[in-house]
């Protein structure tokens, strides 16, 4: 598990600034459609209750439909969790010495980034969209000297305010280096 | 023949895969995710619902006599005779 105080390789003046993930609303879609995946054999229950109040009085009908009810309710649960663990699992991790970028593919693909302050060149905060506006989250774009030459953090709440922060933490981390 | 307790082995099978994917998506869960309430509270949430299902509905099969064959014919008939 990764404890945010004891960060991989972290040095013993490095501060925890922001850690970010991508912003709830995200997760609305997918929660609207498992929940009505959830609720269908509530929802069949309640109609052959309305329209065929004598089906279940058959106890083998009330068994098959316990046995495929569980197996579908469970499978979906299932499918919620793993979704939610994607969700999860993209973390982003600004320090005063780097920013990292955990990004989750599935449940077995993961990869992990990280970029010191002083490579970075550019902070760009981008809002797009309705809801986006409303709710106030979009993507920061971090360009970078290094390798992997933007970093993008999607979704993320404030971004106009993490764009800032993070640009304040580059300019700190310059004035440090330059002493 | 077509006995009942057929029906439970593959529910029991269906059953013991869920358990297995569950164990592994929970294993990565914990492994990778940041220390705190909403990783173990989520993980709480998911295993408790998962759990009280299948306590629920082990419950219930204990009530069946598993030995009694399929009748289907009449399964079938009743419902397609009966209209709405």
């Amino acid at each position: 598990m990764l404890n945010i105080k004891k960060l991989p390789g972290a040095t013993p003046d490095e501060k925890v600034v922001l850690v970010l993930r991508r912003h709830w609303l995200v997760l609305l879609s997918l929660i609207v459609t498992v929940g009505i995946l959830l609720i269908l054999p509530i929802g069949a229950v309640v109609f052959l209750h309305y329209f065929r109040p004598d089906f279940f009085q058959e106890p083998l009908r009330l068994l098959l439909f316990v046995m495929g009810a569980s197996v579908f309710f469970l499978y979906s649960w299932l499918f919620l969790y793993q979704n939610f663990i994607d969700y999860h699992l993209d973390t982003w991790i600004v320090t005063n010495r780097r920013v990292i970028n955990i990004e989750q593919h599935g449940i077995f693909a993961r990869t992990v980034s990280e970029l010191n302050l002083q490579r970075v060149q550019d902070v760009t905060a981008e809002i797009r969209g309705f809801f986006h506006t409303m709710l106030d989250y979009g993507y920061v774009f971090i360009q970078t000297a290094g390798e992997q030459q933007r970093f993008e953090f999607e979704e993320v709440p404030h971004p106009n305010e993490v764009a800032k922060i993070i640009s304040g933490l580059v300019q700190d981390r310059r004035e440090v280096e330059n002493k | 023949m077509f006995y009942l307790y057929y029906l439970l082995i593959l529910w029991i099978v269906l059953v013991a895969i869920f358990v297995i994917m569950s164990a592994l998506s929970i294993m990565q869960m914990l492994r990778f995710g940041l220390s705190g309430a909403g990783t173990y509270f989520s993980t709480l949430i998911f295993v408790a619902v998962g759990a009280v299902i299948i306590a629920g509905c082990s419950f219930y099969f204990a009530t069946i006599d598993w030995n009694a064959a399929l009748n289907f014919g009449g399964l079938i008939q009743d419902s397609i005779s009966a209209p709405f």
